[in-house]
């Protein structure tokens, strides 16, 4: 899928007349939808939204009053479970508020198609915490083939709620409408996210001040492996005002270009002014006079503020309190720590900034749309003279010289008076690599000595390590999991203190190898974490994303009794594609009792657009089926 | 003068946050060998004192020294406190040492953090979270942290657990101070301890007190881990909830208060009577007609949890089920309740500890385990068991989440205890028949059917629900089958409830692998089992298999002209205690029959059967890794 990108300002638009696609009146169904079995466009959706259709108009104090209708039919059992719904809203200060809830459901019963209402006693309203809270109904009398038509007044204190309209869900969407009516003192502009497969429908009344967005038949889009954030591919419409002060001051959600946004954050008392807070601390200092290198530095304040800050579990752009307090407290926000961090640093003399970044999960930067909430927290950049650091302080694993995994192959935003401009974060040199030495004795028919080390590097030591400190005795079970006939007789893990060496493990035991007939089947995919194909869907919708780059090499000893002969040997053989992004190479040799089998298996490449999965798939399959292919022996 | 007189009193009332004391107690220096040994962490002090103040009322105060020893006993520095309406936590305060012994800082109630709990169930509860995690001050350091509890309504009371299955405890300490009019009952488990007991102004006090409790890691695979813990159990007498009086003397009493939430005066009105009627008239015995209720109840309802005050006990009226179709485990359960006493058919409510393998509820020591509760219809011969809330169960089977143990019957004369059924192979088995049509290039087409029952059933229903990707990921990731290049999958019914679905599926390459001009293809689509158990010197603890079960799979395999059979399987045959394995081949023409039979009949392994159960399952997953080797002819 190709996505393209439109940035249109309102008064830039021609004119079109208007007309918003009708539905029918709420409650009143249509026979088409009666009959309707399942989404022609999308045939395994477990339901179909027939239409989710939104008007946004404002009264007479500007607060933001969102009208939003909701008909979706059950087309399988596991979409009665849709029928119970939650409307999340923000309740702090009572800044949104959700009302005149109404449901009716249209039921097959006995033949005969009833309606249903949602009883007004049944909806409920929750605080979720101090942020959030939610109306929840569970709809009566739902079955498969149900209709519910659903509506609701959301209300809210102020236009800066105006974020987006999401025209796709995980379920398929037959009509997605959306009418906006902006608040005529406010600006704005949109940008709209989507794929060039689904047309738009975009229409503005500039007398009213009205804008219409409409998209038809889009499928549902489902979880995938090694996906990033499904946000990222969403067919949606972003809103960004562009002179708007929210109630507290803080949060300058307003800017109209990248320079302005920079500058207002460099002004926020709660993000640039921080910057020249004094929060020296003599134990530092002390140490830093001792550290030459940038990389020494980088290394102290680093691991300084993770040792002295715990964060408290929130991401954030900002410090809360200000980070005085909050370095006092020895705990805060990552808002708060990465301010503390890019403070220290800069103390010490490197050349420091803040960074924003939109994690992974939280999706993709859109460049052309400065919109501060497309980033979800801030993180500290340094430019030293032969190398740049990112730095997370709220990150307690990720080691100084390397970048927290949840910003890899994303983009940043340098927040500086002179440098700040767009950062791309990818690391190409650090791999996720893992390098298995093994050697094999077969002693007596069927069994195996083994004694192996296992090395993981860079990014791979980073993910085990983790789970090694937080579970030591699973961690070792889970080594051998996959292996039902192995027994560990010795199981050593080493350099867990050393965060620039490999994690090394050293394992002997014993295994025993599969038979059939008079053959025992000598297998040599092990330790490379590579179990399962997670490619096996027949279809994708999101890029994968690998991160980094990946490298597993596996170096293989075996030794056969003398009365062992090998029925074939599988073959030497290289697999890679054009690009040779995606290799595999097995090398088998035999002389005479001894069989040599390695193989090693790179991806070279971080990200492969969705459109390249046939590709991926196929390698894999490939490479699973090269990895699988026992060495077949024979006893005499 | 004055300040002086202040400061030395908030000396005397802060004991815990003094220096002099502190300076061994908040080092890791102190702590005995014997008692750092497979710790994460030691609780140098665990103390709670409970005073019950009423039928309605209890506080307690808790101070608890705890010193964190590594990432692993990371989980000590969250703190966690369910709230509601009646339990509140009114002041909490924690000290956090380094482990030079010196305070780092303190924190109180203001830091704590309050949200709603969501339990990934209910739709909505009136449960309430608090949390706070401590800053870590490097391992190892040290927490002194006090809180109290307060309740003003409750049914049972709090026991005190110790942990030794992560951590070893120095000082353990449970101090219970009750009216001695209201008394309470006691009981320890996994503990030796006896309470010191005296009484003071008509006020009893219970004391519990141990030194140097040691690690005892549990081995996995046991009932809850609780099960075997050392721990102070404590019931009341007396208890009001939500001003709801009751009594814990004895089940039947228990069985008493709960038993008036399940009478619902405005059943169902004259016509929806009628309507229940004209379901059962071709059912002539009570048998059939509960199944025929049964499935209109899983056919028209759906759960969904509200668990709101006293709806915690009480269920949602006959009235609100029969009109929205929903309802939780006590609501569908007095509905199906209902239902079968309008065609003269009684039934009762049973409450139940549920979770997959709990231990029996104990007989001779009344109060509150449970979490749930089914439907029994008593009989002379077969009484039926109803799990209400589930959508695809048989009539009369309740699963490893209910089965073999005790639940309490609420009836008109109060609560019974009485035992549930005992799990039995033949109620959880799985047939599996597919006929392989191999091509003359390896490939194949395959059709299968899969017959299910019991929590098989229950498994192939959930996976027929989803959608056709995620069907696929769950055959192949979960069940573990061969990855088909072409995948479909049909229910043969209708109906919620299916007992058998067909696949079709088909691959470009069918064999494993290739040896020259062999092929070897495993004997079935999937694996037959996934029993592993490594043997180990010393079991300590029973080991439980989620449910006993049968499985048959049988493959025929058909083969083109250009490939012949080499090598069958070789047969086999274990029968022993834990139940029966035979796998047999046989080739007549084109054809390989390929059939393989798992017995699983009993399912709890004791100690000393379970090297041998080892055994057992490792000579399946060999013998099932046998492969038949093909020859290709050129």
């Amino acid at each position: 899928m190709r996505y393209f990108l439109s940035l249109l300002l309102l008064f830039a638009m021609p004119l079109f007349s208007f007309g918003q696609t009708s539905v029918p009146d709420f409650g009143v169904f249509e026979n088409d939808e009666i009959q309707l079995k399942e989404c022609d466009f999308d045939r395994s959706a477990e339901a179909i939204i027939l239409f989710d259709k939104a008007t946004t108009t404002y009264d007479d104090q500007y607060n933001m009053i969102t009208d939003r209708r909701i008909r979706f039919k059950v087309l399988k059992e596991s979409g009665i479970r849709r029928a119970d719904i939650h409307l999340p809203y923000y309740s702090e200060d009572r800044f949104q508020s959700i009302g005149s809830v109404e449901a009716i459901v249209l039921t097959e019963e006995g033949g005969n198609l009833k309606t249903f209402t949602l009883d007004k006693k049944s909806v409920y309203d929750r605080k979720l915490n101090q942020l959030y809270s939610e109306v929840v109904f569970a709809l009566p009398n739902v079955k498969v083939g149900s209709i519910i038509d659903y509506r609701y007044k959301i209300t809210s204190e102020s236009y800066s709620a105006l974020r987006e309209w999401y025209f796709q869900s995980d379920l398929p969407v037959k009509l997605s409408s959306y009418n906006l009516y902006m608040n005529p003192t406010l600006a704005f502009a949109y940008s709209v996210r989507k794929s060039a497969l689904y047309p738009i429908t975009i229409k503005q009344d500039k007398d009213l001040g009205r804008t219409l967005f409409e998209m038809k038949d889009i499928p549902g889009l489902r979880d995938e492996a090694y996906s990033t954030a499904e946000r990222d591919f969403l067919q949606r419409v972003d809103f960004q005002l562009s002179n708007f002060t929210s109630r507290s001051g803080a949060a300058q959600t307003t800017s109209t270009t990248w320079p302005e946004m920079n500058k207002e954050l460099l002004q926020s008392s709660y993000f640039g002014s921080q910057l020249n807070k004094d929060i020296s601390d003599p134990a530092l200092s002390l140490s830093l006079a001792a550290a030459k290198s940038a990389d020494d530095k980088v290394k102290l304040v680093h691991g300084y503020v993770k040792k002295t800050m715990t964060w408290d579990h929130i991401d954030s752009k900002y410090s809360d309190e200000g980070i005085k307090k909050a370095w006092d407290k020895k705990k805060g926000n990552s808002g708060d720590i990465n301010l503390i961090l890019v403070n220290l640093l800069k103390q010490a003399g490197l050349q420091a900034y803040p960074l924003l970044v939109s994690e992974r999960e939280h999706g993709k930067i859109d460049t052309t749309y400065p919109y501060l909430n497309q980033f979800n927290k801030i993180v500290a950049l340094v430019q030293a003279e032969d190398r740049d650091y990112i730095l997370d302080g709220s990150d307690n694993a990720t080691p100084w010289f390397m970048i927290p995994p949840s910003l890899l192959n994303t983009k940043g935003f340098i927040i500086d008076k002179k440098r700040s401009g767009f950062y791309n974060i990818n690391d190409n040199k650090r791999k996720y690599g893992s390098y298995i030495q093994f050697l094999g004795k077969v002693t007596e028919p069927g069994k195996m000595m083994v004694d192996a080390t296992v090395k993981h590097n860079e990014y791979s030591r980073l993910e085990r390590a983790e789970r090694y400190l937080a579970d030591k005795e699973g961690y070792k079970n889970n080594f051998i999991s996959s292996y039902s006939s192995f027994k560990l007789d010795s199981f050593n893990v080493a350099g867990i203190d050393d965060e620039t060496i490999p994690l090394t493990h050293t394992l002997k035991g014993e295994y025993g190898l599969e038979k059939s007939g008079n053959y025992y089947l000598l297998n040599y995919n092990f330790f490379t974490g590579l179990e399962k194909n997670p490619f096996i869907a027949d279809n994708r919708f999101t890029n994968i994303d690998f991160g980094c780059k990946r490298s597993t090499s596996f170096m293989g000893t075996f030794i056969l009794p003398a009365n062992a002969t090998v029925e074939s040997l599988p073959k030497s053989i290289g697999l890679v594609n054009p690009e040779k992004t995606l290799l595999i190479k097995r090398q088998v040799q035999k002389s005479e009792n001894i069989i040599q089998v390695n193989f090693i298996i790179e991806v070279n490449q971080t990200e492969f657009p969705a459109d390249e999965y046939d590709v991926v798939k196929d390698f894999y399959k490939q490479m699973f089926d090269l990895l699988t292919e026992p060495v077949v022996v024979k006893y005499n | 003068m004055k300040t002086q007189l202040l400061s030395l009193f908030l000396a005397l009332s802060f004991y815990g946050f003094s220096q002099d004391k502190s300076s061994l107690l908040y080092t890791s220096s102190s702590i005995p060998d014997s008692l750092k040994k497979d710790a994460s962490a030691v609780f140098r002090l665990d103390e709670a004192e409970l005073e019950v103040q009423s039928p309605s009322r209890y506080r307690m105060n808790v101070h608890q020294v705890i010193t964190v020893l590594n990432k692993e006993g990371e989980h000590h520095f969250r703190h966690r406190f369910g709230i509601d309406k009646f339990y509140t936590v009114p002041n909490v305060q924690i000290a956090l040492y380094n482990d030079q012994g010196v305070l780092v800082k303190t924190y109180n109630k203001k830091d704590f953090q309050v949200e709603s709990a969501y339990d990934n169930v209910s739709l909505i509860t009136d449960d309430k979270l608090m949390h706070f995690t401590t800053p870590n001050a490097g391992f190892p350091c040290t927490m002194d942290v006090k809180y109290t509890l307060e309740a003003n309504s409750y049914v049972d009371l709090p026991d005190w657990i110790v942990n030794t299955h992560e951590g070893s405890t120095e000082q353990f300490r449970y101090v219970v101070k009750v009216p001695a009019d209201l008394d309470i009952r006691h009981r320890t488990q996994n503990f030796n301890i006896t309470p010191r007991v005296t009484t003071e102004n008509k006020t009893k006090v219970y004391t519990w007190e141990a030194k140097n409790i040691k690690v005892n890691k549990i081995e996995a695979g046991g009932y809850e881990l609780s099960r075997y813990l050392p721990q102070v159990d404590i019931t009341p007498n007396r208890f009001e909830y939500d001003g709801f009086g009751g009594s814990f003397a004895s089940w039947k009493e228990f069985g008493n208060w709960n038993y008036p939430f399940y009478q619902d005066k405005n059943g169902f009105n004259p016509q929806r009577i009628e309507e229940i009627r004209s379901m059962v008239t071709a059912n002539s015995d009570t048998r059939s007609k509960v199944n025929t209720l049964y499935q209109y109840l899983q056919n028209n309802m759906r759960y969904v949890s509200i668990q709101l005050g006293i709806g915690g006990f009480r269920p949602f009226t006959v009235k609100f089920v029969d009109e929205k179709k929903y309802g939780d485990c006590k609501a569908l359960t007095n509905y199906m309740r209902n239902l079968l006493s309008v065609v003269g058919i009684k039934s009762y409510p049973a409450l139940i500890n549920a979770g997959d393998n709990r231990v029996p509820v104990d007989a001779d020591f009344p109060s509150d385990p449970f979490n749930h509760v089914i439907l029994c219809v008593p009989a002379a011969k077969d009484t039926i068991w109803l799990e209400c809330t589930s959508n695809y169960n048989e009539p009369g089977f309740l699963s490893s989440f209910t089965e073999n143990r005790n639940a309490l019957l609420l009836t008109e004369e109060g609560g019974k205890l009485v035992r549930t059924p005992h799990s039995n192979y033949t109620q959880n088995s799985l047939v599996e028949s597919t006929t392989v049509t191999v091509d003359e290039n390896g490939g194949a087409k395959v059709s299968g059917k899969i017959y299910s029952t019991g929590s098989y059933r229950g498994l192939f229903n959930e996976i027929t629900r989803l959608g056709e990707s995620d069907q696929k990921e769950a055959f192949v990731h979960y069940l573990q089958y061969k990855a088909p290049d072409k995948f479909g999958l049909v229910k043969n019914s209708e109906s919620r409830q299916t007992d058998s679905i067909h696949l079709d599926f088909e691959y470009d390459k069918y064999y494993d692998f290739k040896a020259g001009t062999k092929l070897f293809i495993s004997k079935h689509l999937n694996k037959l089992s996934d029993l592993e158990l490594k043997t180990t010197a010393d079991r300590k603890i029973d080991y439980l298999l989620d449910f006993p079960f049968s499985k048959t799979f049988s493959t025929k395999i058909i083969l083109p002209e250009n490939i012949q059979v080499e090598t069958l399987p070789a047969s086999k045959e274990i029968v022993n205690q834990f139940g029966s394995y035979k796998t047999s081949a046989k080739t007549e023409g084109r054809q390989v029959e390929l059939t393989s039979v798992l017995i699983i009949s009993k399912y709890l392994i004791r100690p000393n059967e379970y090297n041998e159960a080892a055994k057992f399952f490792s000579a399946i997953t060999e013998n099932e890794g046998e492969k038949l080797i093909l020859k290709k002819l050129d």
